[in-house]
């Protein structure tokens, strides 16, 4: 061995051969740069194709409305519910929060729960009051994706407190005991689910679950499951200590001041911050016609601009509860007031997205496309939408429940198509146009050039891209009684079904096939939501039915609610 | 510097050029990974067929014998994974119409399950649990459960409607190319000769796409 390494030096070491050695390595360093270059950018290029490959594993972040809330003490109550992970086969699994460690000692069920049994409780025990919790939730397909997670909160025992938020409901200490009323906190308020957080009413109730009783503070059920004064959490929610309850102010609503298309509603005390109007058609439509949302504390008017023509019913409200009216009115000046030049007026330069307030003089509101200005002596039909999911609208399970619709769409403007038919079944104007969604009322609403359409009795249809046509109800008489004042033609307001995600007026499982390709839940790589149809540009847009920017389980599961609606009148 | 160094030094700087030119080009874009839709010459390759041979599921000599029936399906090459059956039966031999999911997909989701025993309809659509690829192969869909009444011999129908649909993963159409439905004696007897469910003249339960 010491030979041979004395013999290679020597050779080295010679002058014609250490020449050559040098030259070598020079060639094999110079070799390996470029090499090295090729074999990591090889390597770069296996990772990613891989991780094309391999399907995102259905990993929803928060959220949902399965229907899930607790209660306090030591006891945590998990109910799921229809429409949610039910369907698939589920695990449940509870942790002490951030911490890998299971909390589910004492627990009535297994610890694990899982099923497909529809309206299913699993009931953690023996825990901590006070302390966080996390849930996760884990579909029993993908047993290792963690399909949702929330963070429960448990309130002192005795205290309603509990519930899920989508995230952890503090920074800021909650109060473990019921102070006076006061505004609604905005942080975590509309993402909880059911319980009462320690205010004077349930906040962020999801569709299906809870609301506060406002008399005792309990956690009462609405919805598919009826689950009105839920005996777990009832029992466990304290009574309201007599300054905490609402009910015995003496709140009275006087008659609405109407001022053309403004009408103003007094009403006293003073507003707690939790009060407010809601107006409804009369006779009864059962869609509402505005709501003001919450009314600021110390206020005693508040005003509805722009009210279109018709009979209407106020009544001050709180959540579900009416506390003074009903207040009747009639609205009766809002068709557009005739200038020297009596056209709609457009403003093109007003950013797209943003709504009109109403004013007396109606202009139409700004939208990405400029609506075209309507010649003198066209008929107008002035249209009020309510799209199910968004806005003050429910959805084909629950019409008059919204309180899981999306109050903020991102697409607030929407196109319509009107057809319009005789008796016969003759076609006799065929138009579209543009709506706008209207913060206040939750719907959308907007005018629509109907051309020369002829005063007479007709027959209505409305579609929306995404949605199912519908037929006004009832035979509309195109008539108007005073040309001085417009040709407009206020139609009635209806909801439309969503689902239509193709576009063939029908819900069926073509368009579901497409929501679950475009959504987080896709095995296809998005191959049907982005396939070579020339007509699905629109999937992926489509697809998100209550427009907040993500196809994912809120709209799944209004799919499904929506379904049973199959076809477009 | 020697002759033999200067044609080394050479020699390694093209090495080195090649190498590095070879490094740095640009390559084409990688075919891309995303399951194409399966081509339009022949992607709906989806057969439907409901059986034409009812089996008595709880014979008493008392009740009523409750039969029933099945769908099955022959996905061809598509890798299906949501069907909706829309069925028509003669509610004047057939009552208590039931269905319920079979075997094709594992912890299906029942996405709609509508059941008219007046008209004579049914509408049921049931999926792949979320999160799963399709299936291919041959399996059951759905078994029909119903009961019977007139007279023994005379014929039961049930068809498929043209709603039905069959969507696989990578394509926004129906991947069904034909739905062969059923027509059975009532009663339990059986015929001379079994009816044909495809290809008669009549080609009433039989439609395809």
């Amino acid at each position: 061995m010491g030979n041979l390494l004395k013999k290679a030096l020597e050779f080295i070491s010679t002058s014609s051969h250490s020449r050559t050695v040098s030259i070598i390595v020079i060639l094999v360093i110079a070799a390996a740069i470029p090499l090295t270059v090729i074999t990591s950018q090889k390597q770069q290029e296996i990772r990613q194709r891989a991780a094309d490959i391999i399907p995102t594993p259905p990993i929803v972040p928060v959220g949902g409305n399965c229907g899930a809330f607790g209660c306090d003490g030591p006891n945590l109550r998990v109910d799921w519910e229809r429409n949610s992970l039910a369907y698939y086969g589920y695990t449940v699994r509870l942790y002490k929060a951030g911490t890998s460690t299971p909390a589910c000692l004492g627990i009535t069920n297994p610890c694990t729960g899982s099923g497909q049994t529809v309206n299913t409780s699993f009931t953690f025990t023996g825990l901590s009051p006070g302390s966080y919790y996390d849930l996760y939730v884990f579909v029993s397909a993908s047993p290792s994706n963690i399909f949702w997670k929330y963070y429960a909160k448990l309130g002192p025992t005795g205290a309603c407190t509990g519930g899920f938020c989508s995230s952890p409901p503090t920074p800021t200490p909650i109060p473990t005991s019921r102070p006076t009323p006061t505004p609604i906190p905005t942080q975590g308020a509309k993402e909880c689910f059911g319980g009462c957080y320690g205010l004077t009413s349930c906040v962020g109730c999801d569709r299906y679950n809870t609301n506060c009783n406002t008399t005792t503070g309990a956690c009462t059920a609405q919805g598919s499951l009826n689950k009105a004064n839920d005996p777990t959490c009832g029992t466990s929610c304290a009574p309201q200590t007599p300054t905490s309850t609402p009910t015995p102010i003496p709140w009275s609503l006087s008659a609405p001041v109407v001022s053309g298309s403004n009408v103003t509603f007094n009403f006293s005390p003073a507003s707690n911050g939790n009060v407010g109007i809601h107006v409804i058609f009369n006779p009864d439509t059962g869609i509402a016609a505005w709501d003001s949302g919450p009314i600021p504390s110390g206020r005693t008017s508040i005003a509805w601009n722009g009210a279109p023509p018709g009979n209407y019913s106020s009544a001050l409200v709180f959540a579900t509860t009416t506390l003074a009216g009903p207040r009747n009115f009639t609205v009766s000046g809002t068709n557009p007031t005739l200038t020297p030049t009596p056209r709609v007026n457009p403003t093109p330069t007003t950013p797209p997205g943003v709504t009109a307030t109403p004013t007396p003089t109606r202009t139409v509101t700004p939208t990405p496309t400029p609506t075209p200005t309507i010649p003198a002596g066209n008929t107008v039909f002035a249209l009020t939408i309510g799209l199910d999911g968004l806005g003050s609208t429910g959805d084909n399970a629950n019409p008059g429940n919204s309180s899981g619709s999306n109050k903020n769409p991102k697409r607030p403007s929407r196109n319509i198509k009107i057809e319009v038919f005789v008796g016969s079944g003759e076609s006799k104007a065929n138009k579209s146009g543009t709506l706008t969604y209207q913060t206040g009322s939750g719907k959308f609403t907007g005018n629509v050039d109907m051309g020369t359409l002829a005063s007479g009795n007709y027959n209505v249809k409305v579609k929306s891209d995404g949605y199912l046509k519908r037929l006004v109800p009832g035979i509309q008489n195109v008539t108007f009684p005073s040309e001085t004042i417009g040709r407009t033609y206020n139609v009635p307001a209806v909801n439309l079904v969503a689902g239509d995600i193709n576009g063939d007026n029908a819900i069926n499982i073509l368009d579901y096939n497409i929501l679950i390709s475009c959504s987080v839940f896709s095995t296809d790589n998005h191959g049907a939501c982005n396939g070579a149809s020339i007509a699905n540009s629109q999937y992926a847009v489509l697809s998100d039915l209550d427009d907040n920017g993500a196809v994912n389980q809120f709209d799944y599961n209004l799919f499904i609610r929506e379904l049973s609606v199959q076809n477009g009148e | 510097m020697s002759r033999r160094t200067l044609i080394l030094i050479i020699v390694l700087i093209g090495i080195t050029a090649v190498l590095l030119a070879i490094a740095l080009t640009p390559k084409q874009a990688p075919a891309p990974v995303r399951q194409k839709p399966t081509s339009s010459i022949s992607y709906a390759q989806t057969i439907l067929r409901i059986s034409n041979n009812p089996t008595a599921v709880n014979s008493t000599s008392s009740a009523t014998p409750t039969y029933s029936t099945e769908v099955t399906i022959t996905t061809g090459n598509n890798m299906v994974n949501a069907v909706q059956l829309e069925l028509a039966f003669d509610a004047s031999h057939l009552y208590n119409v039931d269905i319920k999911p079979g075997q094709l997909f594992q912890n299906s989701a029942e996405l709609l399950k509508k059941v008219d025993n007046q008209k004579g309809t049914i509408s049921y659509a049931i999926a792949s649990p979320l999160g799963q690829k399709g299936v291919s192969g041959i399996g059951i869909v759905a078994v029909i459960t119903f009961q019977e009444k007139g007279n023994p011999g005379e014929l039961a129908r049930i068809n498929f409607l043209p709603k039905t649909l069959v969507t696989a993963l990578g394509t926004d159409k129906s991947v069904l190319k034909t739905a062969v439905g059923a027509t059975f004696p009532i009663a339990g007897t059986l015929p001379s000769s079994p009816p044909q469910n495809t290809g008669s003249p009549s080609g009433q339960p039989v439609y395809s796409r």
